[in-house]
């Protein structure tokens, strides 16, 4: 008798497990189209091969850079570890992720991200943080990142936070319920189309240029882990003008650099000297690159890292050939598709604003 | 047998009712992945009012600090597009999609005048209003280039104060002046709620 309650006492609790995981799996935002950058963070676990060297930041490094190209043009084998308006703190908690796993050669990191001390939105932490694997990295980004009105206990039980989504499931919430497809190439997120920049307002003027003192922390924080495990850490400034990089922040992550020995890189000025071309090579008026200009960007960046790093070409290597064949092949197929949608409907319906499923 | 059909049962129900409530708490609300809630992101900008500073009824912030102009009072918070119908059409305009969001940041510029928005629930809130130049005046009657004592006569003591600004906080809206040898060089409203 006793045996037969433990034995109902476990399999309630089975089910329950079971079937609150299930609806959890089912009310998570999946991410799958249109906005696609919540699942970015998750995809590098799926990664088969290490990389020597790793980009970490904002959507000036997963919309600047081709792994693809620096890829086919070097043999450097690379990943974009970024997000949605990652914070510095965030992009610190996955370099510390990143290294259980593996421990890359370079680091680079751009700085626009500095300009943020605070914890600033949840919907940009939850793409920025849910996805990561459990550890203890995860759990002090989580502390780190939460506003106000946010709860720990919602990171650990997404269920708690959208449940309310019962009402809203769209079809890739069923599709995908429990498996995810690709959306990026190493991190990257492509774009094709083309909308030229037009021009930028005038900046603001701010009465404290100042970088705050959590976000300059941090940036210590990471150039320390890195020196501690041996990686060359480096800093840059994506190409793109806006937001705007005001000459007092430029002046202060000079600095820092020169202070701790890393180099630091602003590409503003050398948009030329890559070749970029705004009127061509930006998708959105100039905010970020397009697939065209972030292959320029990757190609003049590549050089630079093969002339300054050791870094090796591992393009005879078997297992890093054949998983780069298959990133590559995803990579081609997915720009012929965007090309394709281009050529048809004067715009991408697949991707970006259009794919959001209403 | 009905002791574990019950216990089933209880947790179905516990199922379904995480399910079903209205998310009418603390943080509730619709879950972050649609533009409702969501703001710019690493394209800069403004964040999310509700988000963050609660329930914002447009222009309803209550701060005493509000800028008439072309007849029209404008106040950070309030709904832009019946504001843009009475400022006609900007001398420039500009605007850029958030990361990962359809939502638009907008700079709306009339002459000495520039307006900047954020979006929410699918309508544009003015985050910021600047005046760059001297033919523009606050409702108080401070303009560019006058001095720090001209904007202590008119506003008192500011809430905070440096070399460089002087920040007066009412409500949901903070007015800076900013200076530049004692003078005043820029005058923004912007809202804190955002």
């Amino acid at each position: 008798m006793k045996g037969k309650r433990w034995l109902a006492a476990l399999l309630t609790a089975a089910v329950t497990v079971g079937v609150l995981y299930a609806a959890q799996r089912l009310l998570v935002p999946k991410y799958q189209r249109g906005i696609v950058e919540g699942s970015m963070v998750e995809e590098y676990y799926r990664e088969t091969v290490d990389h020597d060297v790793l980009f970490i930041g904002d959507c000036e490094v997963y919309e600047n850079f081709s792994p693809i190209t620096l890829w086919e043009d070097y043999g450097i084998s690379s990943y974009i570890r970024g997000s949605a308006q990652q914070l510095v703190w965030q992009s610190y908690y996955l370099l510390e992720d990143t290294l259980r796993y593996e421990t890359p050669k370079v680091v680079v990191f751009n700085v626009l991200a500095l300009k943020f001390n605070e914890p600033q939105n949840e919907a940009y932490n939850r793409m920025s943080i849910d996805g990561m694997r459990w550890s203890m990295s995860k759990v002090r980004n989580i502390l780190a990142s939460m506003t106000e009105q946010e709860h720990f206990v919602e990171y650990v039980f997404p269920l708690l936070r959208y449940h309310d989504r019962w009402s809203d499931l769209k079809h890739d919430d069923v599709a995908h319920w429990f498996g995810k497809d690709l959306v990026t190439h190493a991190g990257y997120y492509m774009r094709v189309d083309v909308e030229p920049e037009l021009g930028f307002p005038d900046p603001q003027p701010l009465a404290d240029y100042t970088l705050g003192d959590k976000a300059m922390d941090y940036l210590q924080r990471m150039t320390d882990l890195c020196r501690e495990k041996g990686i060359e850490l480096v800093l840059i400034k994506a190409p793109t003008e806006y937001p705007h990089w005001y000459e007092q922040w430029d002046q202060q992550v000079a600095d820092f650099a020169r202070e701790n020995g890393v180099p630091y890189i602003n590409y503003i000025p050398l948009q030329g000297d890559i070749g970029l071309d705004m009127a061509q090579d930006t998708y959105d008026a100039g905010l970020h690159l397009n697939t065209q200009g972030a292959e320029k960007m990757a190609a003049y960046f590549g050089a630079y890292l093969k002339e300054n790093y050791d870094l090796p070409d591992r393009r005879d290597d078997p297992v890093y050939a054949a998983a780069w064949q298959e990133k590559t092949d995803a990579y081609e197929r997915m720009k012929k598709q965007q090309y394709d949608e281009l050529a048809q409907y004067g715009q991408l319906v697949s991707f970006g604003a259009n794919a959001i499923e209403e | 047998m009905k002791k574990t059909i019950a216990m089933l049962m209880c947790a179905l129900l516990i199922c379904a009712l995480l399910a079903g409530c209205g998310g009418s708490g603390k943080s509730g609300g619709t879950a972050p992945t649609t533009s409702e809630s969501i703001t710019p992101g690493g394209a800069g900008g403004a964040s999310d009012a509700a988000e963050q500073g609660g329930e914002q009824t447009p222009g309803a912030a209550g701060s005493k600090y509000t800028f008439t102009f072309k007849d029209t009072e404008v106040a950070v918070n309030g709904d832009m597009a019946p504001l843009a119908e009475k400022l006609g059409e900007p001398g420039d305009y500009f605007e850029s999609e958030s990361c990962a969001f359809q939502g638009l940041d907008k700079v709306y510029t009339y002459g000495s005048v520039i307006i900047r928005t954020y979006p929410k629930d699918g309508k544009d809130y003015v985050l910021s209003v600047e005046l760059k130049d001297d033919t523009v005046t606050t409702r108080e009657g401070v303009y560019i280039g006058q001095t720090r004592d001209d904007v202590t006569a008119a506003y008192g003591d500011p809430g905070e104060e440096t070399a460089a600004a002087l920040r007066y906080v009412d409500g949901d809206c903070t007015l800076t002046f900013l200076l530049t040898d004692g003078k005043v060089t820029d005058i923004t409203y912007t809202s804190d709620a955002a």
